[in-house]
């Protein structure tokens, strides 16, 4: 049985009054969502607080809407994504933060304190070219590749079609490629 | 290089994901504190209540019993009644084939897959025999058809030379399988039962095949079958072309069903006797009984056609000579019948010889014939009012007695085939049995 059908019998018995169901979506999804939030407040506090709404307005959603749930993934993470423009509405802006101290802050989370300076360099380096493309552009990619996102499970996120969301990350991907070579170039000048 | 490092990029925006780790104390904490407020919502609350772990039965109700799978497997079935709707389709049209149309190679393998898919060779032999029965009344059909529905005149006599040949590899196919079971290590009556379909069947099917033939014969040239040379055989001279080809071909064909009808015999014969069953053994004598009545109706139309021979040689008016010595022969031409009887004593016609030469020579040769095939098809038909128990014997005199009679017919046809015995009839009109029947008075 795949993952989306699991999902559904979770889904459907969680209604059914299974509170172990809906403790088993959380322990599945707590820790994608809380990285997909994370990344974006880059603020640990607020992504737990956004974290927990999200399943709190997961639950609402399930037991007010009369739709079928085909897609459980898609809409967590749905939530989530409205969610996060919420919190920067409500800051009057929805920016990536792109701080250095908290890219590190959050590795420190993990066993950091054992990481290479090459692996800093490296983050230093995403973190750098992911702040040189626009703001949609970044979103798809971390979609894409950091929240680890099916095209299809992104256009669901997006309400878009398929077809677009794919052009639309090869757009990003076309950028992201101008923009390192911008910074190779830059690196390889030779300094005067 | 710049490939590199774009995807150098993607998989470290992947590591640093992994690398963000969640706090287990707040994870375990929010999850107790989620649910708490989900067991506070009005919705939980009307809820059936706390249910145990999902188990196959609440698979089997969420995904069959309300219908989640059952949608997709009825497109799947939907699917499935249309290509199989498609293919029926294909199937019966092919079924109404005939001959020369696009889908009756499909007819012809589906009936052969029909009989390979049969585990019982007795039922593979019935259906065989059914099948072969299916190209006769194909031939019927194409028969009975308009000649302007047709687009040339050829497509008759194409059609029914490839039904012919399908029926013919039908019959040779049902003989080898009769022949399988005669060495076969099987009980009798098994043995019996085949040879008994078989023997009956090719009986039908002879007789299906000599209407077949009449109405050819009857009205060949004008139901659409093309003029052309005229073959040799037992073709009427006013037959030609197509009808004349098809009528050739008909004759090839019987001599399947002929081959096929006396190994069935053998077979039924040969089981027959080697069981102690009443019953088997009455079997094959109803069978044996039923060739001797057909040997010996052959026997008399052999008869007719010697004592026809016999009576046109022993009136000799000139101007049949003269009409002969009017076309002159060639010397290969003559030679044809001494040849076919082979009896160097027998001087070959000379261009200036008379054809009641020819019809003595025939009748030397093949006078005695149907008295000799009827006195053994007596001592057969003796044999068999004995006892049962020489059915093998009373085979063997069927077989001489066909023997002879196939000797007689091969040599009046070689000798029709060759112009000798036309060339007699047209000088003297003597081809009717009542002319016989008046020269004779």
């Amino acid at each position: 049985m795949t993952a989306k059908f699991n999902d559904q019998i979770l889904v459907g018995r969680s209604l059914e009054g299974d509170e172990e169901a809906f403790g088993q979506l959380y322990d599945k999804y707590v820790g994608p969502i809380y990285r997909f939030i994370l990344i974006r407040v880059s603020n640990i506090d607020e992504a737990k607080d956004l974290t927990s709404e999200v399943f709190l307005k997961c639950w609402q959603y399930l037991a007010n809407s009369d739709k079928k749930i085909d897609d459980f993934r898609s809409l967590i993470f749905r939530i989530a994504r409205n969610l996060v423009i919420d919190f920067y509405r409500a800051k009057k802006d929805y920016l990536l933060s792109l701080d250095e101290q908290d890219w590190d802050k959050f590795a420190d989370e993990s066993d950091s304190l054992y990481e290479s300076v090459a692996q800093k360099d490296e983050r230093a380096q995403t973190r750098n070219a992911l702040e040189k493309i626009g703001a949609e552009n970044r979103d798809l990619i971390l979609l894409r590749y950091f929240d680890d996102l099916s095209v299809k499970e992104i256009a669901a996120l997006l309400n878009k079609s398929r077809g677009a969301v794919r052009v639309a990350i090869h757009r990003a991907r076309r950028e992201l490629k101008a923009v390192l070579e911008d910074i190779y170039a830059d690196d390889e000048e030779p300094k005067t | 290089m710049l490939m590199t490092k774009s995807r150098k990029l993607k998989k470290n925006l992947a590591k640093l994901a992994g690398a963000i780790a969640l706090d287990e104390k707040w994870r375990a904490e929010s999850r107790e504190k989620i649910l708490a407020s989900v067991r506070r919502t009005p919705f939980w609350r009307e809820a059936p209540g706390s249910k145990p772990r999902p188990t196959w039965l609440d698979g089997f109700r969420y995904w069959v019993w309300e219908g989640r799978l059952l949608r997709p497997a009825l497109a799947v079935f939907l699917v499935f009644a249309v290509f199989a709707g498609s293919s029926l389709w294909a199937l019966t049209a092919a079924k109404a084939s005939l001959p020369g149309d696009v889908l009756y190679p499909v007819k012809i393998n589906v009936e052969k897959a029909q009989v390979n898919l049969l585990l019982s060779e007795e039922k593979k032999i019935a259906l065989e025999m059914n099948f072969a029965g299916k190209r006769l009344d194909e031939i019927n059909q194409i028969l009975s058809q308009n000649q302007e529905d047709k687009e040339s005149p050829e497509d008759k006599e194409v059609q029914i030379k490839a039904a012919l040949e399908h029926f013919s590899k039908t019959l040779a196919a049902t003989q080898k399988r009769i022949e399988k079971l005669e060495s076969a290590a099987i009980a009798a009556n098994d043995k019996v039962a085949a040879s008994k379909i078989v023997n009956e069947k090719t009986s039908i099917l002879e007789q299906n095949l000599l209407d077949i033939k009449d109405k050819i014969a009857a009205v060949g040239n004008d139901i659409g079958l093309p003029a052309g040379s005229v073959p040799s055989g037992s073709v009427k001279p006013d037959q030609t072309g197509g009808a004349a080809a098809s009528l050739t071909n008909i004759d090839k064909a019987l001599d399947k069903v002929d081959q096929a009808n006396s190994k069935s015999l053998a077979v039924l014969v040969e089981g027959a006797s080697q069981s102690q069953s009443d019953e088997l053994k009455q079997v094959a004598v109803d069978k044996l009984q039923e060739k001797i009545k057909k040997i010996e109706r052959n026997i008399e139309t052999i008869a007719v056609r010697t004592d026809l021979i016999i009576a046109g040689a022993e009136t000799e008016p000139a101007a049949a000579a003269g009409k002969s010595a009017a076309k002159p022969r060639g010397a290969s031409e003559t030679s044809t019948l001494p040849a076919l009887l082979g009896d160097d004593k027998k001087t070959a016609p000379t261009a200036a010889s008379s054809p009641f030469v020819f019809a003595k020579v025939i009748i030397e040769e093949v006078g005695e014939k149907p008295a000799e095939a009827k006195k053994t098809i007596e001592e057969a038909k003796k044999l068999l009012s004995g006892s049962t128990e020489s059915l093998n014997e009373v085979l063997a005199k069927i077989q001489e007695s066909k023997a002879i009679v196939h000797e007689v017919n091969e040599t009046i046809k070689g000798a029709e085939a060759a112009g000798e015995i036309e060339e007699l009839k047209s000088g003297q009109a003597t081809t009717t049995p009542e002319n016989i029947e008046n020269n004779i008075d």
